[in-house]
């Protein structure tokens, strides 16, 4: 008994030893939030000039008797790259921008637009050894700076954004959240990924929904998928969490809400050589919500569970269609699976996968849906 | 729990296993995932770190044999009973040589970490003194308490280490494994000769060789001590992956110590775990650098058998302060740290087999 006593000990007398150090808080400016705006100018040099909102909290109007005070402010500067806005932040600023803490990325859809630029300017966050890679990185559709200004309960934009995004019964309808070490790890790979989508509503509200394709190849936006569609790519994904879906069967109008949703994507072997996939998509959810009269059974669950999956075979089967033919972009993750199981194949279809002779276009995607009732609520 | 009885001037075999894997995990293991992911795909690296460290059990256990077959007896002397002066001396100088320059590079190594991550003011000359001046504080004092902090500081080190992993389970991605065997033979072999430089402490069981009290268990007792750090090394390699993806490993300069960066607790106490656990690598470092200035030491002891060891300590460590000064800028030091590998290769994997065959074929007399 005594030898664990002795090691906890030590353990906790260790923690003794850290502190904050040499950094000095009072001369700290706490980022929580970044956003890069482009910048149209006359500069002959071939990079474009930037402009980066630099969210800082400050702590003393958090507390709650200070009302009136604002509780951020927003730095805000030209350059070519951060680095440049940072040390241009410098000259009018007293405090030196303390990343550590930073919670969100924005990067307007403006500035992802152009081939690699985002790639470019992410190299400031994943190189500095303050930031943490799990900052979350979101598409603004226009520029950042109004989303860095909106204001209500949370008195801190960034947070709110943040935890916006943390509000998992959204996740349905927005791709779901970006670390940005895992951004890096897909632009390293060049992959084509996808990134939740922020709207501006008001000076009070900013909505979160759609995704934007991020395109492996050239690492640029090249489409912003409306929700309907994202729902339909999440369903495909097995990524579709506390997601519902509404429709009609005899006349009455089923809520079907999905709890749990999983996807496995399968090579199918072929005779002619033709690439084929399985999709096979479980999905595991609750009746939550009947529309009919009072008095009428629920129908059977078999029935249900058919229509179920007539729904979602409605709305991932032109999704599929639409991303073959019209943005020729793999965001299913056909070609991660390739890459990861049939390396061999993988290494001769890599340069024309979603270029030149495009074979994500090409292949044939085969759908399998399986749903599962767990609950019809309290009542039968 | 029995008494350490602190006269005692010898070291128990169980003592020689915590010392071993001590020593084994050094400043390598910060980028010790990168070596491997960058010759190899997926999470194949993981043979060589086995392979190579089946490699490195059987050197243990032939170093554990000579001390069997000399027991009692310094390396010096060990040398010298197989073969003769003439390839003993040049070959003891390197010896001691190499260990004063092992423990420049992880002084040198500690400092720039330490710089980058926790004091980024401070300069990276005044941190490499410090840390000197600790380790030759350690050194002063008597040698089997040296030895005998491992025992105190390695079941910490193994917590911690497991704590990386665990608190990391949440964002790893098993997809990151695959493809699975898709590396060339050569890749499998430059990993093993890159993960080399991790295991470079295991001949420390040669320069405490006149301490150990229990000959006979001298192998085993080795044997354990450099599989834990197989273990810790096929951990952190296997996470990484897991976290980073190989690619993502291989852009990282630092992947271990990123690890660290990436668990997030709730609770402002551990919210940056990286300072509790930066504070226990430090620890480990110190032990293995005060036992490589301690291995120059036992070598200059030996050849300079009338001089006091305080004296040799305070001619010792300028010098290895100035080399650890020597390289310039990140490629100097990456440049430092692979011919020390390299050097380690020839004179602690490959030297002790023929003399091992020497001694066998000799006889002990």
């Amino acid at each position: 008994m005594k030898k664990p006593c002795y090691m906890l000990s030590t353990l906790l007398l260790i923690n003794l030893l850290q502190g904050c150090g040499a950094r000095e808080i009072e001369k700290k400016a706490f980022v929580i939030g970044v956003g890069i705006d482009e910048k149209k100018s006359g500069d002959d040099s071939s990079q474009p000039v930037m402009n980066g909102t630099f969210q800082v909290a400050v702590p003393r109007s958090l507390k709650p008797e200070s009302t009136n005070e604002k509780a951020y402010q927003n730095f805000e500067d030209e350059g070519h790259d951060i680095s440049e806005q940072i040390s241009n932040i410098a000259q009018y600023s007293n405090k030196e921008l303390y990343f550590a803490h930073n919670q969100i990325i924005l990067i307007s859809d403006q500035v992802a637009k152009h081939p690699e630029r985002m790639e470019r300017l992410l190299d400031f966050f994943v190189r500095h050894e303050d930031i943490r890679r799990s900052v979350r990185v979101f598409i603004t559709k226009g520029n950042t700076k109004r989303y860095l200004n909106v204001e209500n309960n949370e008195k801190l934009p960034a947070i709110y954004m943040d935890t916006l995004a943390a509000n998992v019964q959204n996740h349905s309808r927005t791709a779901s959240i970006k670390r940005l070490g895992d951004l890096q790890e897909d632009l390293l790979a060049h992959r084509s990924f996808v990134l939740p989508v922020m709207h501006y509503k008001n000076t009070e509200e900013i909505k979160l929904g759609g995704a934007a394709i991020i395109k492996g190849e050239s690492s640029r936006l090249t489409h912003v998928l409306n929700e309907k569609d994202t729902e339909a790519m999440n369903i495909l994904n097995g990524e579709f969490q506390n997601g519902m879906l509404f429709f009609e069967l005899d006349d009455d109008l089923y809520i079907y809400k999905i709890d749990k949703s999983k996807s496995k994507i399968k090579l199918v072997p072929t005779k002619n050589g033709q690439l084929t996939f399985r999709i096979t998509i479980s999905v595991e959810g609750e009746i939550q919500e009947v529309n009919k009269q009072m008095d009428t059974r629920t129908i059977s669950a078999d029935h249900v569970k058919k229509e179920v999956e007539k729904q979602i075979a409605k709305k991932t089967e032109p999704f599929i269609k639409k991303l073959q033919n019209q943005y020729k972009t793999d965001v299913l993750g056909l070609g991660v699976y390739m890459e990861k199981h049939h390396h061999k194949e993988w290494l001769k279809l890599k340069k024309n996968w979603e270029t030149g002779k495009n074979h994500f276009s090409q292949v044939k995607i085969n759908t399998h849906i399986h749903t599962t009732i767990s609950s019809a609520g309290g009542l039968r | 729990m029995s008494k350490v009885k602190y006269t005692d001037r010898s070291i128990s075999a169980k003592e020689l296993m915590y010392a071993v894997a001590s020593m084994v995990i050094g400043v390598g293991i910060f980028n010790l995932p990168r070596y491997i992911t960058t010759v190899t795909n997926g999470i194949d690296g993981i043979i060589s770190i086995l392979v190579m460290g089946g490699v490195v059990l059987g050197i243990v256990w032939i170093m554990g044999q000579f001390i069997r077959m000399y027991p009692g007896k310094g390396i010096y002397e060990i040398l010298l009973a197989i073969i003769p002066k003439p390839l003993a001396f040049p070959l003891i100088i390197i010896y001691g040589s190499f260990f004063a320059l092992l423990a420049a590079y992880e002084i040198r190594a500690i400092a720039e970490i330490t710089k980058k991550y926790l004091l980024s003011n401070t300069s990276s000359d005044s941190l490499s003194l410090l840390f000197l001046l600790v380790t030759l504080y350690a050194l002063f004092g008597s040698r089997t308490a040296l030895i005998r902090i491992n025992s105190m500081f390695l079941p910490v080190v193994l917590i911690v280490s497991l704590l990386l992993v665990v608190l990391n389970i949440r964002i790893m991605h098993l997809d990151n494994f695959y493809p699975l065997l898709t590396t060339d033979l050569q890749g499998y072999g430059s990993g093993m000769i890159n993960i080399f430089f991790s295991f470079t402490g295991i001949s420390i069981i040669l320069s405490y060789s006149y301490l150990v009290n229990e000959p006979d268990k001298a192998s085993s007792a080795a044997v354990k001590g450099v599989f834990i750090s197989i273990i810790i090394y096929t951990m952190v390699f296997v996470s990484c992956v897991a976290v980073f993806s190989n690619l993502g490993t291989d852009f990282l300069e630092n992947p271990t110590i990123e690890l660290g960066k990436e668990i997030e607790l709730p609770g402002g106490f551990f919210e940056r775990f990286e300072s509790v656990y930066f504070t226990i690598w430090i620890m480990t470092i110190f032990n293995t650098t005060s036992m490589s200035i301690d291995s120059s030491l036992i070598v200059l002891e030996s050849l300079f058998k009338k001089a006091k060891k305080e004296t040799l300590i305070v001619i010792l460590s300028p010098i290895i302060f100035f080399v650890s000064m020597v390289p310039i800028g990140m490629e100097g030091m990456e440049a430092m740290g692979t011919f020390i590998g390299r050097v380690s290769l020839a004179l602690i994997a490959i030297i002790p087999i023929p003399l091992y065959i020497i001694a066998k074929i000799r006889g002990v007399k």
